[in-house]
């Protein structure tokens, strides 16, 4: 009787909605080009529909190329209002980055990164947040992008 | 009896419109803008996608803001090949452009002393003024096409009704500015403002100078008028819709309408 109830409010307070301390960071590769431009970059957790739940970086210049971070742009970049405190600002150069958000966890969500060089190329790095430490490495446009979060 | 010969009209007619009919279209600098900024535009009759050839005059051209108003088109050109203008996307939302074609007649008769159907183009009163007296199985039939395409400025919103009085329609249900190759696209068309059945929808990619098909994706709308469109992959594309039907204006037999929309699909 005891063990059946220990059992059920371990299973219960798991199931309860948590936040996690989520840490990202995001590497911008050095590349050799003649005409080298730091890249847009936008970071975010998505849910299971591709909604944009949270924000953690959003690096831009002019507002003319934002759509060109075509799937951020399509997913509600389109329809956000900037500066957000925190998080919006301005193009980076080349080197490792670190972010910290609280995110409430909710099943099938994903971490995006995505990234569009002027004169250059595009990537996104799209990584599922169900293990709570992994790393991806970009091909192009990113680095090394590592995850991991806490729960709270 | 009737039918063979509802038939025979609709070959004599078709032939030659179809020949006339060259794709046309609005190319505009940029379909999905993030800044207010110019958007420019070429008009063009052309076969090639998306080279111009044939100029097309801007006289029917209208720009329609996300607001409904007709705005201002400037910087306008009539050259050989193309026409072109620009406008300011200034308001948040999606600009319509649209030229709605004034209509244009042909005729078809034969002469004793001719071999095969005798054609001709113009207004109704030029076909008639100029058809010989000794013509025979006079038809004329009348076109209407209305060529369109549509820019957004951050919000791809759904573009306020234009007036459309008579002809093939697009109604939206995913919005022509938000279209992504990993995304099959909902699409319902009008016809004279009831559902377009059986009407059957082209769409041609560009670049068919670099292949040696066409490869036309062709569908055709159920009975609500409606098809669910899988894209090849990204990149630009005309869409082209034409449909017939015996007119009930006088003095025309046959009536055509024939639809164009410039748009582009991206990756995902």
């Amino acid at each position: 009787m005891n063990k059946s109830w220990l059992f059920l409010s371990c299973l219960m307070s798991s199931l309860a909605a948590t936040s996690r301390a989520l840490t990202v960071e995001v590497e911008i590769p050095q590349i050799n080009a003649a005409e080298y431009h730091r890249p847009y970059v936008a970071v975010w957790v998505e849910d299971s529909e591709r909604n944009i739940v949270e924000h953690l970086a959003l690096w831009l210049e002019q507002e003319k190329w934002h759509r060109d971070l075509r799937y951020w742009w399509r997913r509600g970049g389109k329809r956000i209002e900037l500066p957000i405190d925190g998080v919006s600002g301005a193009t980076r150069k080349p080197g490792k980055y670190v972010l910290q958000k609280d995110i409430e966890v909710k099943p099938g969500q994903s971490l995006i990164v995505e990234a569009v060089r002027e004169v250059g190329g595009r990537e996104l790095i799209k990584i599922p947040l169900n293990e709570s430490l992994v790393a991806h490495q970009g091909q192009r446009e990113l680095g090394l992008i590592k995850v991991s979060w806490e729960n709270r | 009896m009737k039918q063979l010969y509802t038939a025979f009209f609709i070959f004599c007619f078709l032939v030659p419109v179809k020949a006339l009919a060259h794709k046309r279209w609005f190319l505009p600098s940029d379909f999905a803008l993030s800044k207010a900024e110019a958007v420019a535009v070429d008009f063009t009759a052309s076969n090639n996608l998306f080279y111009v050839d044939k100029m097309m005059p801007l006289a029917a051209v209208k720009v329609v803001s996300p607001e409904g108003e007709e705005i201002k088109i400037f910087n306008t050109l009539q050259g050989k090949r193309r026409s072109s203008f620009d406008f300011a996307a200034e308001v948040k939302g999606t600009y319509r452009i649209v030229a709605d074609s004034p209509a244009m007649y042909f005729s078809s008769y034969k002469l004793a002393d001719k071999d095969g159907v005798q054609r001709d183009r113009g207004t109704l009163e030029q076909l008639k003024k100029r058809l010989p007296e000794a013509a025979t199985d006079v038809k004329f039939a009348r076109s209407l096409s209305r060529i369109e395409s549509f820019v957004s400025l951050d919000e791809a919103a759904t573009p306020k009704d234009w007036p459309v009085k008579e002809g093939i329609e697009l109604d939206m249900q995913t919005h022509v500015n938000e279209l992504y190759s990993d995304e099959p696209a909902d699409f319902t068309f009008l016809l004279n403002a009831k559902p377009a059945k059986n009407l059957k929808i082209v769409f041609i990619q560009e670049g068919t100078r670099y292949r040696d098909e066409q490869e036309e994706q062709v569908y055709e709308t159920d009975e609500y008028g409606a098809i669910k469109v899988k894209w090849p992959g990204p990149g630009r594309y005309l869409l082209e819709a034409q449909t017939s039907m015996p007119a009930d204006k006088k003095g025309v037999d046959m009536q055509f309408y024939s639809y164009y929309l410039s748009f582009e699909v991206l990756s995902p």
